[in-house]
């Protein structure tokens, strides 16, 4: 079980860290006057991030199997979806050398998938009941 | 459902953590093979495309150390980028007695446009003598370039209306280049007197940071070299006999990229081997402590009757779905992250990188995945034979 | 067809062997016949060499000289594959640890035998049914191992070694773990597979077996008596 709430903590750190990132050394491409397709790209991360780390931490709160279950297979529908945002389901600037490109994107699809690999893990390993 | 096959299945789902582990821990063998072997050789790729498009023996461009530093940003890094020289250094160079063919290139970097692209690099040749540009440029627009047309590098960004309006000048995007890795990607081929023309258009506008007459100067001079001649005596001449410029090899380019790529190779298989062995040594030892704990499950069936190919053949398909499973893991997994670190490792590796998703990189990742599931299952089997070896008798006497 | 043994030697060696060092009997020149439709009781002490008498008799473990014949025909003459499926289709093997099949339920477990020698689905369920029934744990047809009472699963063991209607039962220790109403359903079982014509060979050291068999050997050092 503590292995379990370890692995919450993380999913809710690094989600922490892609938020904090897409604000400062990852941030897209700057807004000029022109909003380009990054800035929303980054809007929509950082919502999903948010509910991921809100979902992490509710499950904290309960020792319940099926309640972690559910919370974990909406963590790991949501983090898939996430991996997909940046260049396939919201398009980002053509040109390939931009910070979106090079920073931004590789930055979600990594964390996305860390998140999902940790959520799969706990979907196989946690099948006990425990206190809380 | 065939029992064995039953059997192999009821185990797999029966031990979700074990079988979770083996799967991760192959699927992590594969994603560092994978991604490994597309990184160095998209170096590998850009290696030769850069080879394939240098085209000159020699190139002379105006002195200075950091002129030389600019060229090799502008033809790798795809860094926009300019410096002239006056026009006449291609008459002198024409004379010389070893020069077999001689071009000049007009450099001009754009300013940065407002939305989803970045400065671009110019680069103007001269159609009539030019036999650096023209012999790849062809398979992208086999017409000659007219009068405001250009051809944009593979990642330079042209909007749905065709035009790239470049220092208030509107230009026409005839055609688009292959990919090659290096910094041409981003550049916008041109003949020289439209480069000109953006020149001026720039000095109008005031926003040029030079003052040269476009029609005195000439930013770069490539210099093929008459068969018995040597490049080096060629280098030294020039660089002796005229003042404000300097002549390099194209060879002394590539030796010092070659050497940086085989550094970087050389460390990205050392970490990739690293991993997989590090990797292998968990799978195996896992594995072992699995097959031991399962001795007596073996022992039962075979005292159901299961002949030990029976008993091979069920843990044969439990091994089949986990190596299988953590191949494809594993390589889709690097697929992803190959696709989407592409840009950060063109810009940040500072070597010429070409990768993309291609249908040999398909192919290439589907080789991989049953490469994986293959020597995983070679790798693991011999334990199992071992294990099948352990007499029933201990199981009857337990 | 009648399966017998000649000449049996067996010995095991160092640690198995006791204190000493020395080659140890387990079994001396035994000769013995399991007759069809009689029970058989083997009884003795602890290291008398009962089961491994069971393990040579139903082909787990190879004599080191002698054999045990299987219609006129030495069972270790055949291949392994002969022998495993010589086991499968006219042995049933009762061993005294009962060992199940953790990923399978318990009437998963019981039909295996049957579903490997290419049993039908329908007709293994059924017999699997008949066998849980009598034995009193039609119940627990859906719980895994881990759910199961020591005897439950001996009970398990027994019903799987019966699936295939064998010709020969070899049941070691067959009521350890089981209260006495357990043993009387074990017990008439085998008594009745006896009855129906199969061989049962029963190895124990509970007198209470003795009530049930036909014929009834005790083994010492090694020897039958």
């Amino acid at each position: 079980m503590l292995k379990i709430k370890i692995a919450d903590i993380a999913i809710a750190a690094i989600e922490g860290v892609l938020v904090a990132g897409l604000f400062s050394f990852w941030s897209p491409c700057p807004v000029g006057e022109h909003i380009m397709g990054c800035h929303w790209v980054s809007n929509v991360t950082v919502a999903l991030s948010s509910a991921v780390i809100l979902l992490s931490l509710l499950k904290l709160l309960s020792g319940e199997v099926l309640f972690r279950r559910g919370i974990n297979s909406a963590v790991l529908l949501i983090s898939l979806i996430q991996a997909f945002v940046p260049g396939w389901l919201i398009a980002i600037c053509a040109h390939e050398h931009m910070r979106c490109h090079v920073y931004s994107q590789p930055a979600v699809v990594t964390v996305a998938g860390i998140v999902a690999l940790i959520t799969i893990g706990e979907l196989v390993l946690d099948r006990k009941p425990a206190a809380v | 459902m065939n029992v064995k096959l039953k059997l192999a299945v009821a185990s797999l789902k029966h031990n979700t953590a074990r079988t979770f582990y083996m799967t991760v821990l192959i699927a992590v063998i594969c994603f560092s093979v994978f991604s490994g072997e597309t990184v160095t050789s998209g170096l590998c790729d850009g290696m030769e495309s850069l080879k394939k498009r240098l085209g000159a023996d020699i190139v002379v461009i105006p002195s200075g150390k950091s002129r030389q530093q600019n060229f090799e940003e502008i033809l790798l890094g795809g860094k926009p980028g300019f410096f002239y020289m006056p026009n006449s250094v291609v008459t002198e160079i024409s004379r010389l007695d070893g020069a077999e063919k001689v071009t000049a290139q007009f450099y001009l970097a754009s300013l940065t446009a407002d939305c989803c692209s970045t400065e671009l690099q110019i680069m103007g040749f001269d159609p009539e003598s030019d036999f650096i540009v023209m012999p790849w440029l062809s398979k992208s627009y086999a017409k000659k370039l007219q009068l405001g047309e250009v051809i944009a590098g593979s990642d330079v960004f042209v909007p749905r209306t065709g035009i790239i309006k470049i220092y208030n000048q509107d230009m026409k995007v005839v055609g688009s280049m292959d990919k090659t890795g290096t910094g041409l990607d981003f550049t916008v081929f041109t003949n020289t007197d439209t480069v000109k023309l953006m020149l001026r258009s720039a000095q109008k506008l005031g926003v040029s940071a030079t003052d040269a007459d476009p029609d005195r100067v000439v930013s770069s001079v490539m210099i093929k070299v008459r068969d018995g001649f040597d490049k080096s005596d060629i280098v030294d001449t020039i660089n002796r006999t005229m003042a404000g410029v300097q002549a390099f090899e194209n060879r002394d380019m590539v030796t010092s990229f070659t050497s940086k790529l085989n550094h970087m190779t050389l460390m990205i298989k050392s970490l990739v081997g690293f991993i997989c062995v590090l990797a292998m040594i968990m799978v195996v030892f896992l594995f072992s402590v699995m097959i031991n704990e399962r001795k007596n499950e073996f022992g039962i069936l075979e005292i159901m009757g299961f002949t030990v190919r029976s008993l091979l053949a069920v843990v044969f398909y439990e091994l089949v779905f986990i190596c299988m499973a953590g191949s494809l893991a594993g390589v889709a997994m690097a697929a992803v992250w190959s696709l989407s670190f592409k840009s950060f490792l063109e810009s940040e590796l500072g070597v010429p990188f070409l990768f993309d998703c291609s249908e040999s990189f398909l192919l290439h990742a589907c080789v991989t995945a049953v490469a994986g599931t293959i020597l995983s299952l070679l790798l693991l089997l011999p334990f199992v034979l071992k294990a099948l070896r352990t007499p029933t008798e201990v199981v009857m006497r337990e | 067809m009648e399966l017998y043994l000649r000449d049996v030697c067996k010995t095991y060696k160092g640690k198995n062997a006791g204190h000493d060092s020395t080659d140890s009997f387990s079994m001396r020149n035994v000769n013995f016949d399991l007759l069809p439709g009689k029970v058989t009781l083997v009884t003795g002490c602890s290291g008398s060499g009962k089961s491994t008498l069971l393990s040579i008799l139903c082909g787990l473990l190879r004599p080191e000289s002698g054999n045990v014949f299987y219609g006129g025909d030495s069972i270790y003459d055949r291949g392994g594959n002969d022998l495993a499926l010589l086991r499968n289709a006219k042995f049933g093997i009762v061993p005294q640890k009962c060992l199940l099949m953790s990923s399978l339920t318990v009437r998963e477990n019981v039909m295996l035998p049957a579903l490997y020698a290419g049993v039908d689905e329908k007709k293994a369920a059924a017999k699997c049914e008949e066998l849980l029934s009598y034995l009193g744990i039609c119940s627990l047809c859906g719980r895994y191992p881990r759910e199961l009472s020591g005897g439950e699963m001996r009970r398990v063991c027994i019903a799987r070694a019966m699936i295939n209607e064998p010709e020969y039962i070899f049941a070691d220790e067959p009521t350890n773990d089981l209260d006495e109403n357990g043993k009387k359903r074990v017990l008439s079982l085998l008594r009745e597979s006896a009855g129906q014509g199969a061989g049962v060979l029963i190895v124990s050291h509970d007198s209470y077996a003795v009530s049930y068999a036909d014929i009834k050997y005790g083994m010492n050092g090694g020897r039958l008596l």
